[in-house]
């Protein structure tokens, strides 16, 4: 299984850094031309002030806090969302009880909440990662019901007939019914997670990638503001697909995993 | 797995009793069968069941008045129009479901741990998300077989049904008749001592059906279990079947008992062919009129 996953991530690599050297290409050979250096430095410029900010400057120490905001919102919010979403699937009570919350929330950009949340809690680290968490639990609680009540009631009635327990049932036939659902919907948690996470650092942080992005702009500092988004986007494409490639890796009967 | 033949036999012989864990137990029927039946023992009796489900405009009757005696052994078919309730019937013998009223009664035998029924479902009744050889070893797993032990019982009834070459493929790999394959295996891995069949082969084409028909028949024989075999078509029931439960609808129950008098293999050239065309046509006597109110309804 892993020399698999490695040969299987070896053949998408080039499909996600193409895009990447086609765009430097290209942006490399218009700066000047077409393109405005100013605000157009071309890669000749920023990837070695890449290299100096993250080797000797602070950069490092903001793409960690961003890192450590995604990954410990889509942490929570998953973990709660399989939870609710479980429950919500299996129970035809739970659900009656849950559904409409999660409808209602759902729609709301959860950006909007940024001041209640502050307000609630204060300028604090929990607010910035409780509020991208929301948007995750949302997105994985709703997919993680649909995928529990797509589980087919023979199934059910195989493991029941076959002498499973209530815990056999959760671990043999619901969560793996519902495995594929619920990575998918981590993944899209994260690109949501992701945008929130950049508006927030650039509205009420004064650390992260977002952070650098909006200071940059303000200080016109241009080479250092992109390479922060790119910073962003290396980041997103890492954990988007990275989340895509291991949901496909553990429900090898999906078929999407070709061997 | 050499002893557990030996083991079987043991256990018919002398340590029968009546013990019904999931179902409730009549201590006398053992010995009113002896008096009813004769030779044969009875291994199921099934005593004025009653079953009814709620649906949209109130309470409807599945079940009325079913009553069932199967014997030991025996190859028995519940024959009947869809709808009539035998699905559900087999669900109450296995315990999926309770009955409202009336009694089913299961003559269980003390061995070590064997369940005393295992289903085969209609289709898909396997779990996607496992490879065939987990999908067998599933109720083996259930009940608390070590790893090595259950992939060793769970790899000798997936040759049984010549499905070693695939034993890692998940099920979207497989046909419909070879996914059906993996059911029967996994019942028969279980080792029940009553295996009940919701309509196995009905979405199968004609040659995989009758393919699979005989497969059955050979582990049927070999094995000598008790089976339930629910379907609609009258020629399958015929085919399979020592007796046949002719089945009424709405509510269910059965209508008549029709002895299968055709000697085993019934293959083309062995059959009795005036036999098993009087055979049908008495079936099909009982049925018409059954399948003539269900369409009529409708």
């Amino acid at each position: 299984m892993t020399r698999l996953t490695g040969a299987r991530i070896a053949r998408q690599l080039p499909a996600l850094i193409g895009p990447f050297v086609v765009l430097a290409l290209g942006w490399e050979l218009a700066a000047g031309v077409i393109l405005d250096p100013r605000f157009f430095p071309p890669p000749s410029v920023t990837l070695p002030l890449a290299a100096e900010l993250y080797l000797d400057g602070d950069l490092l120490t903001h793409a960690a806090a961003s890192v450590r905001r995604i990954v410990l919102a889509t942490a929570i919010g998953a973990s709660a969302g399989i939870a609710v979403g479980v429950v919500a699937g299996w129970s035809h009570r739970a659900r009656l009880l849950v559904n409409p919350h999660l409808a209602v929330l759902y729609p709301l950009p959860k950006i909007a909440l940024l001041p209640v949340m502050f307000a609630l809690f204060g300028l604090t680290e929990t607010v910035r990662v409780l509020t991208m968490a929301l948007a995750v639990f949302l997105l994985v609680a709703i997919n993680t019901t649909g995928g529990v009540r797509s589980i087919s009631d023979v199934h059910v009635e195989a493991a029941l007939d076959n002498g499973a327990g209530t815990l056999d049932l959760y671990r043999e036939v619901i969560l793996p019914g519902a495995r594929p659902q619920i990575f998918s919907s981590i993944s899209m948690g994260l690109s949501v997670g992701f945008a929130l996470l950049v508006v927030i650092e650039m509205l009420a942080a004064e650390s992260g990638l977002g952070y650098i992005i909006w200071n940059s702009w303000q200080l016109f500092t241009i080479p250092r503001m992109y390479v922060a988004v790119f910073s962003i986007n290396v980041l997103g494409v890492f954990f988007v697909h990275g989340t895509e490639i291991l949901g496909d890796v553990l429900t090898p009967w999906e078929g999407t995993y070709k061997q | 797995m050499s002893d557990r033949p030996a083991n079987r036999q043991m256990a018919t012989m002398q340590d029968t009793r009546m013990e019904s864990p999931r179902r409730s137990t009549d201590e006398t029927a053992g010995s009113q069968s002896g008096s009813a039946t004769g030779e044969r023992s009875v291994r199921i009796r099934a005593s004025d069941v009653e079953k009814s489900y709620t649906g949209q405009d109130g309470d409807v009757k599945a079940l009325s008045g079913m009553d069932l005696e199967v014997y030991d052994s025996e190859f028995f078919c519940l024959l009947g129009p869809s709808g009539c309730g035998k699905s559900t019937f087999l669900r109450l013998i296995s315990g999926l479901l309770e009955a409202d009223a009336g009694e089913i009664d299961i003559r269980t035998e003390s061995d070590g741990d064997r369940p005393t029924t295992s289903m085969v479902f209609q289709e898909k009744g396997i779990f996607p998300w496992k490879s065939v050889l987990d999908n067998v070893a599933f109720g083996l797993k259930m009940r608390g077989v070590g790893k090595q032990r259950r992939y060793e019982i769970a790899r000798e009834y997936i040759q049984k049904v010549n499905l070693s070459e695939f034993e890692n493929a998940y099920p979207h790999q497989l046909s419909g008749g070879m996914a059906q394959r993996v059911g029967i295996a996994r019942a028969f891995a279980n080792d029940p001592q009553v295996l009940l069949m919701d309509e196995p082969f009905g979405d199968l084409d004609a040659q995989t059906k009758r393919y699979l028909q005989e497969e059955l028949l050979s582990l049927w024989s070999e094995s000598k279990k008790t089976v339930v075999y629910v379907t609609h078509d009258i020629e399958e029931a015929i085919q399979l079947g020592d007796r046949l439960g002719v089945m009424g609808a709405r509510p269910g129950h059965v209508k008549e008992i029709v002895d299968v008098d055709l000697d085993r293999p019934r293959t083309r050239e062995n059959l009795d062919i005036a036999r098993l065309e009087a055979l049908q046509t008495r079936v099909w006597n009982v049925l018409s009129d059954e399948v003539q109110r269900t369409v009529e309804r409708r």
